[in-house]
């Protein structure tokens, strides 16, 4: 056991860090940061996430016959923890860069990675991830969102819905049907990758809760996707997709960003008076602050043992599972107990007079809430803890 | 980083559990509730010829020089077997201050002798006052000539009748702080004076209020300084609370495999229990319960053992361990249903106990307060 970090993750923390102060404007904390979705908040994020390409960090794990530099996985859950800590732009697209990334690298042929793997490097092209369906959610293998063989290429029609990002992306990557008469359902799916461009292919954003339209429907209509976009086996797409939500559930981030919100909270607390008495003396607000560490250092170490496990190149599916559903329950349960902190002021949005540590801590809540939801939800979750983890009979 | 164990750890953990398994079936769990000494010395022979007993102490005074970590790892595995014991009382709550604060005499009268077996002792701390801290401390202890003559009430003392030493913590002057004037003394508990009153516990431990009245004490028993004995318990509490952490994790992990073990066999509705969902997200909590607090406690006696500041870690742990403890037994229970309820049932066995384990040095409402001195509220 050791639970230290090398001299050289350190210095790579480091590096991050001195990036993300010089790259982020120095108020992004403090209500400097641009509204999501804005033309200046997208302004901003291509550059953003095209300098994270620069530094090489996208690619870093992968192998030096693709551009990376075979660097080990810690490095990228360490720039994981520091995107989350310091509220960075679109870590939805670090992380679908990731999951695409090693669906090529897995299951790509030599073409494909060759094609695809600089754009992804260079934090340039954009992905969006077509999973689910109006009628597939949980239920990941009920796409029915057809591909037919049609000799060259593959004729796609269908809906897909929840693809973030859809709307800025150059490609897609998704699970579609083509194989319905297949024995088993989980030989019916394959992946495919589907230029965005692509004459048929219609996106609807959808506006959610906290006001931000990047969710978006993704409408395919006669869309011709060539062979050469297929991935892997044909027929095993449902596989390279369980592949996949582990990497999408392995987040760093579960920790650092409550740690991030806890630090400001305990700032707040010890600054702001109440007839005359600082809040941190008030015995029910320091006990929820102190639980509120508590499960933080819990979920970091749940954090890191799956980093390790994925170091290690172990299972990752019951662990991974386990950091998931803690990790984003632990967030809302930190949101909440911040605006029950904030009182009054917690009703306040960013933007608004008045609003307490820039309001972010309400626009959390109202995005947290999708959490336990994206990615897989908190009852899937327990499922694959309790059927692949512990091993009890499936139902 | 690196969440496995060494080799040398696994095998520690494998030949304890061997032993354990054979050496203390439920029965004889069962059978200490009610025996009057609340000990098998036959097993305490066994882990002594084991080595357990000195685990942590150097060579020289008939240990084999590991670390606390290691020591972790073996009380994981008395906890899984709730393995009724003075081991706690004697090696980590008295040997571990003998070691680190006794003189070269003191090392070599008790060090080798509770590293064999042969000596039993155990703390005299808490009070009817039942707190864990400095202020609580109200024996007195008076010089009188070459001696000390402590006279008071000690409450919540393990183990006190099978003793043959009291690591008594007295107060020898009223100082400015409460912390100061507190001195340690190493008592025979056959000296004049000393009278047990057993009390009855959740846990059916065997725990006693402790009178002494006018107890001599030579001067030469001072563990430590005069008044200034407080620093050493300072230094003991950290250990002493993460060993009841490894104690409870160990504990947990068997409720969680016993649990998911009876819900893949009771068949109810035609179907195992296991296959309900309401069981499997049951099982899922107490597994995310249980592996936190693995890694909350190892990582607080990582830290420990490389000799790092560790006093947050330490209370994060033993607030969540105390309760994901408590949560993990209750949810078991649930589980069992009827079964669980009953005596002859091995469940009831750990959640009484850990409640007791919940209790010891310091519950989670108590360390939380910590936490929040310690993250700067
Ligand atoms: C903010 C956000 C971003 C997203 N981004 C993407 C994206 O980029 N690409 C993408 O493909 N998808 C994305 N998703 C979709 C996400 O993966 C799905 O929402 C999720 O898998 C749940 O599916 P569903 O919404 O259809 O809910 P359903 O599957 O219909 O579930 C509804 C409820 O039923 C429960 N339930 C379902 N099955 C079971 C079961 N077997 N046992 C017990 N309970 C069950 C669920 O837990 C949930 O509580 C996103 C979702 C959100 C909220
Ligand atoms: C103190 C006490 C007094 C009692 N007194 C009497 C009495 O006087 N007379 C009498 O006849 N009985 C009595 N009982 C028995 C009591 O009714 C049963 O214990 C109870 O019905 C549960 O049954 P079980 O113990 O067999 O648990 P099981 O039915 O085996 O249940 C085990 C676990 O599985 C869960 N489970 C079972 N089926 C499902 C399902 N379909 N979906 C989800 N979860 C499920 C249960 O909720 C439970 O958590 C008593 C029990 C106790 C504890």
């Amino acid at each position: 056991m050791d639970f230290r970090f090398t001299e050289e993750q350190d210095a790579f923390r480091q590096k991050v860090r001195g990036f993300l102060a010089k790259e982020l404007p120095s108020d992004w904390l403090t209500g400097g940061a641009p509204e999501d979705e804005t033309d200046e908040w997208w302004k901003f994020t291509q550059r953003f996430l095209k300098r994270i390409g620069e530094q090489g960090w996208i690619s870093a794990t992968w192998p030096k016959e693709y551009g990376g530099q075979e660097r080990p996985t810690w490095e990228d859950a360490i720039l994981g923890e520091e995107l989350a800590y310091w509220r960075a732009p679109a870590q939805d697209y670090w992380f679908r860069w990731k999951m695409i990334s090693a669906l090529l690298l897995n299951f790509g042929n030599d073409e494909q990675k060759r094609r695809h793997l600089p754009g992804i490097a260079s934090g340039q092209v954009y992905w969006c991830q077509g999973f689910s369906e109006p009628g597939a959610g949980s239920d990941l293998g009920g796409c029915q969102v057809k591909a037919q063989d049609k000799g060259d290429y593959f004729l796609v029609n269908g809906q897909k819905i929840w693809t973030t990002g859809a709307h800025r992306a150059h490609w897609c990557f998704a699970p579609l049907l083509s194989d319905p008469d297949a024995p088993k359902r989980s030989r019916m799916l394959s992946m495919f990758l589907v230029d965005m461009k692509s004459p048929g292919v219609t996106v609807r954003r959808l506006e959610s809760l906290e006001g931000v339209a990047h969710l978006c429907e993704t409408f395919f209509d006669d869309v011709k996707v060539p062979k050469e976009n297929l991935v892997g086996e044909r027929g095993r797409g449902w596989l390279a997709a369980m592949a996949l939500v582990n990497i999408e559930r392995s987040g760093l981030g579960f920790a650092s960003m409550p740690q991030k919100i806890l630090e400001q909270l305990v700032e707040y607390v010890k600054e702001t008076k109440v007839d005359g008495v600082s809040l941190s003396q008030n015995p029910l607000i320091r006990r929820k602050l102190a639980e509120m560490a508590i499960e933080i250092q819990v979920c970091r170490l749940l954090a890191y043992r799956v980093a390790w496990v994925q170091a290690t190149n172990q299972d990752v599916t019951s662990v991974g599972a386990i950091i998931k559903l803690f990790g984003s329950e632990l967030m809302q349960r930190v949101v909440a107990t911040g605006l029950e902190i904030l009182g009054l002021y917690a009703q306040l949005v960013p933007g608004s007079k008045g609003a307490k540590l820039a309001g972010n801590i309400t626009r959390d809540y109202m995005w947290n809430l999708s959490l336990t939801i994206a990615g897989g939800t908190s009852e899937i979750q327990r499922i694959i803890i309790a059927t692949q983890g512990l091993g009890l009979p499936r139902m | 980083m690196d969440f496995a164990l060494s080799e040398e750890q696994e095998m520690l953990r494998n030949s304890a559990r061997d032993f354990l398994t054979k050496e203390c079936p439920k029965t004889l769990v069962r059978q200490m509730e009610t025996d009057e000494k609340g000990y098998s010395p036959a097993m305490w022979k066994g882990m002594s010829d084991l080595g357990w007993m000195g685990l942590v102490f150097p060579e020289q005074y008939g240990g084999s020089g590991m670390t606390f970590l290691d020591l972790s790892i073996l009380i994981e595995e008395l906890g899984r077997a709730l393995a009724p014991s003075p081991f706690l009382p004697t090696v980590v709550y008295c040997g571990l201050p003998i070691l680190a604060a006794g003189t070269e005499e003191q090392k070599k009268q008790f060090l080798p002798g509770i590293a064999k077996g042969d000596i039993i002792m155990t703390l005299a701390l808490t009070e009817p006052s039942a707190t864990w801290d400095a202020g609580g401390i109200t024996v007195k202890a008076t010089a009188e000539g070459d001696d000390f003559v402590i006279s008071g009430t000690k409450l919540f003392v393990h183990d006190a009748h099978i003793a043959n030493y009291f690591l008594v913590v007295a107060r020898t002057k009223e100082g400015k702080r409460k912390e100061d004037g507190i001195t340690l003394f190493l008592v025979d508990t056959k000296s004049p004076g000393i009278k047990l009153n057993p009390l009855k516990t959740i846990a059916s431990d065997k725990q006693f209020e402790v009178v002494f009245n006018k107890v001599k004490v030579p001067k030469k028993n001072i563990l430590g300084k005069l008044d200034h004995g407080w620093s050493i318990i300072q230094n003991l509490v950290p250990r002493a609370t993460l060993a009841q952490c490894a104690y409870m994790v160990g504990g947990a992990q068997q409720v969680l495999e016993m649990t998911v073990n009876y819900a893949k066999e009771r068949v109810q509705f035609g179907r195992p229990i296991g296959s309900f969902q309401a069981i499997q997200h049951k099982c899922a909590n107490m597994a995310t319960d249980v592996d936190g607090s693995r890694f909350i406690t190892y990582q607080a006696a990582w830290k420990l053992s490389e000799g790092m500041d560790c006093g947050l870690e330490v209370s994060m742990a033993k607030a969540w361990v105390s309760e994901a403890y408590r949560r993990t037994c209750a949810e078991g229970h649930q589980i069992h249903g009827g079964i669980g309820f009953i005596k002859d049932h091995d469940m009831q066995l750990y959640y009484r106990r850990a409640k007791a384990s919940e209790l010891a040095f310091g519950d989670a409402d108590y360390h939380r307060e910590l936490v929040a001195q310690q993250i700067g509220l």
